[in-house]
């Protein structure tokens, strides 16, 4: 079993990633403060933006907890989780290879209308960045080691399995904000628009390979 | 082929129009070479723009292409400053590929600007046969990068004649080159097309008309003009939703709507129009188009009037007028969006108007060159055969850049004597005000005609922002 902490510091290492991200993170949000000279347009921006990865977290992860919940029941299907858990490893790298051979985002996003940040960061979560996929193997651990503290009769296991998948999303999406706010704030009242070009650098890449080191991590624990 | 993805964004995009304004200037140019021989390809001169080099103002290269017939006229870049946008995906491609259509045969080139920018090489060949399988359009025209890739407008579509069915905008895969097919879902009561371009964060295309080819492959059909029948509208569409929003009729005297100007500055709703000619009185007009309350409005803003000439000096087509249309076939918008280049083809004109008050240009100041009746000469003491026709501003807008060449038949029937092609420059004056450079004048020679230029690291009319200028 892995220490408790770390797939908590999981969840907030990549929210502060994808928020010093530009697309995932500020860069809309820097638009609309250059369009606005609001920082409240530039707080509802990234707010938007970390809503939207948290839905996108949380559609995927919430079914997950419920259907661990459910197979925690008995011990037979508890070993054949932890085995699935594992192997879920092989489908981690698999993405991970995936993004460093084909890193452009899904067409389809370039149909969203720049006016549905939150349609748009949802979607871009769900596909091109795929973080309900890195933390799902994360979340069945916590689910795991919750189950097995926790005194079966005081919790009800369904609920208190989500409510692990919505404060890991939410681990992952305060971070998120905070850290594309602050980005934006500094680029659109310090920086200036130079410094998108000055600093931005492909951090998809290094996101990529984050895939294949958990998938790795998860195929040894497991 | 696909270009390797980038670990940073090239520095060739910029941000806002205020930065591509700071940025380099540009030290080559691009330039779109017809040739008057049926036998003979078309080809893309390579020009020296560096005042620091030994050849400065002269062609270095020539790519002639593989094909004959295909008649170049505009192309762009497959990666451009749009590429930054929020939303868009593609911040590590390259400024690399020129994507370039010819609109007589409806095949197009990807030309590779990279290692050497003066060696520019073929990288792909579209066939026409492809494009009209793929796509259902023909004669493929104007080229932006945008934030589906790259969005081509064609000038025909289904049939041998190009007019069996609308024409309109596909998209092209900005990294492999592969055609993706049409872009509209809803084209509303659009038919026929001619430019476009876009205000990408506030979400909305905007397109013009020309004609179907029938009344322009072969000529200009005087019956057709005088019975307006050439494109007289504007079209308004939502970007992302590739859904047809609004059209607005010029009127059917006003014939011809060529280039689409938007401010580049992503918070101004506003820009510009050019119409060839109202076929009532000859005069060329510049049309400013605004979006207000929800809705798209447009007004005629300026006019260029016709001149007086005697007869004898003008071509069969314009004998019975006794005077010379403008024929404003081009408008290029600096990057700060403060001055309007009016290109009048006819009377060998190029205007500038302060455009400050998007409602009421204000004539600034105006070069004199070519013109069926004028023939002005270039102040180096040498002819200039047609007029001020497709214009280039530079990012900085301190120097603009015209051609002479409008369309092959169409050069025939104003400048019978021929239109070899020729490059000039002028310089432009911050408070307003612009005249010729003596010493800068480029000719392709006699077997070639000149259209449109573009400048390395992007232009006037190729960059197109999300951001604005802080």
């Amino acid at each position: 079993m892995m220490n408790q902490a770390l797939p908590w510091l999981m969840a907030i290492g990549m929210g502060v990633y994808q928020g010093v991200n530009p697309p995932v993170g500020w860069l809309r949000a820097v638009a609309r403060g250059l369009e606005t000279n609001s920082t409240r347009a530039i707080l509802l921006s990234t707010a938007a933006l970390a809503f939207g990865h948290f839905l996108s977290m949380i559609v995927l992860l919430a079914p997950v907890s419920v259907v661990i919940a459910v197979l925690l029941a008995d011990r037979l299907s508890m070993m054949t989780l932890m085995q699935a858990g594992s192997l879920a490893g092989f489908g981690l790298i698999g993405f991970g290879l995936y993004k460093i051979l084909r890193p452009r985002h899904p067409k389809f996003l370039a149909r969203i209308s720049p006016d549905r940040p939150v349609r748009w960061a949802f979607c871009m979560g769900l596909t091109h960045c795929g973080s309900p996929v890195m933390m799902a193997p994360m979340l069945i651990n916590l689910i795991l080691v919750s189950a097995w503290v926790a005194a079966p009769s005081t919790v009800a296991p369904i609920f208190g399995a989500v409510l692990i998948a919505l404060a890991v999303s939410a681990a992952m999406a305060v971070p998120l904000f905070l850290t594309g706010s602050a980005v934006a704030i500094a680029v659109v009242r310090r920086f200036g628009l130079r410094a998108i070009t000055r600093y931005w650098v492909n951090l998809d890449l290094g996101w990529a390979v984050m895939f294949i080191l958990m998938g790795i991590m998860g195929l040894t624990m497991g | 082929m696909s270009s390797m993805v980038q670990m940073r964004p090239d520095p060739t995009f910029y941000p806002s129009a205020k930065l591509a304004m700071e940025a380099a200037r540009e030290t080559i140019g691009y330039v779109a070479l017809l040739s008057k021989d049926k036998n003979a390809a078309d080809a893309l001169a390579v020009v020296d723009l560096d005042p620091a080099s030994s050849r400065f103002g002269t062609m270095l290269n020539t790519l002639v292409l593989p094909h004959i017939g295909d008649e170049l006229h505009h192309y762009g870049w497959s990666a451009c400053s749009a590429s930054l946008c929020p939303t868009s995906g593609h911040a590590f491609s390259e400024r690399r590929y020129l994507v370039v259509p010819g609109i007589r045969s409806s095949r197009i080139y990807i030309i590779d600007t990279k290692p050497d920018p003066r060696a520019p090489k073929i990288v792909k060949v579209i066939e026409p046969d492809e494009v009209r399988r793929k796509t259902g359009y023909s004669r493929p025209h104007t080229v932006h990068c945008g934030p589906e890739g790259v969005y081509i407008s064609t000038l025909g579509g289904k049939g041998v004649n190009g007019d069996e069915s609308p024409a309109g905008v596909f998209i092209l895969d900005c990294d492999s080159f592969e055609i993706r097919g049409q872009w509209e879902i809803d084209r509303g009561d659009q038919f026929a097309h001619y430019d476009f371009w876009w205000n990408m964060p506030h979400d909305y295309m905007v397109s013009s008309e020309w004609a179907l080819p029938p009344l322009f492959e072969n000529g200009v059909v005087p019956e057709a003009l005088m019975g307006g029948k050439y494109g007289h509208k504007l079209h308004f569409w939502d970007l992302r939703g590739r859904r047809h929003i609004q059209s607005i009729d010029l009127g059917a005297n006003h014939q011809m709507a060529l280039e689409i100007r938007p401010a580049h500055e992503p918070t101004k709703d506003y820009g510009f129009l050019g119409v060839v000619i109202d076929n009532t009185n000859l005069e060329g007009s510049i049309w400013t188009w605004w979006r207000e309350g929800g809705k798209f409005h447009a007004k005629k803003t300026a006019i260029v009037p016709p001149q007086p000439a005697d007869p004898a000096l003008l071509p069969e087509l314009l004998k019975p007028f006794a005077a010379v249309p403008p024929l404003i076939t081009d408008i290029d918008l600096s990057l700060d969006d403060r001055f309007l280049y009016v290109a009048c083809w006819g009377t060998g004109e190029l205007r500038q108007y302060d455009v400050s008050d998007p409602m009421a240009p204000k004539l600034a100041g105006t070069v004199k060159l070519g013109g069926i009746a004028a023939n002005t000469e270039h102040p180096s003491g040498a002819a200039f055969h047609g007029g001020p026709q497709m214009v280039e501003i530079s990012r900085d807008g301190k120097r603009v850049y015209f051609t002479n060449s409008l369309y092959s038949t169409w050069d025939t029937q104003f400048y019978p004597r021929g239109v070899p092609g020729q490059m000039v420059m002028c310089h432009a004056d911050a408070a307003g005000g612009f005249r010729l450079d003596p010493n800068f004048r480029i000719e392709f020679g006699a077997g070639y005609g000149a259209h449109q230029v573009r400048l390395e690291g992007g232009d006037c009319s190729t960059e197109s922002f999300c951001f604005a200028s802080a």
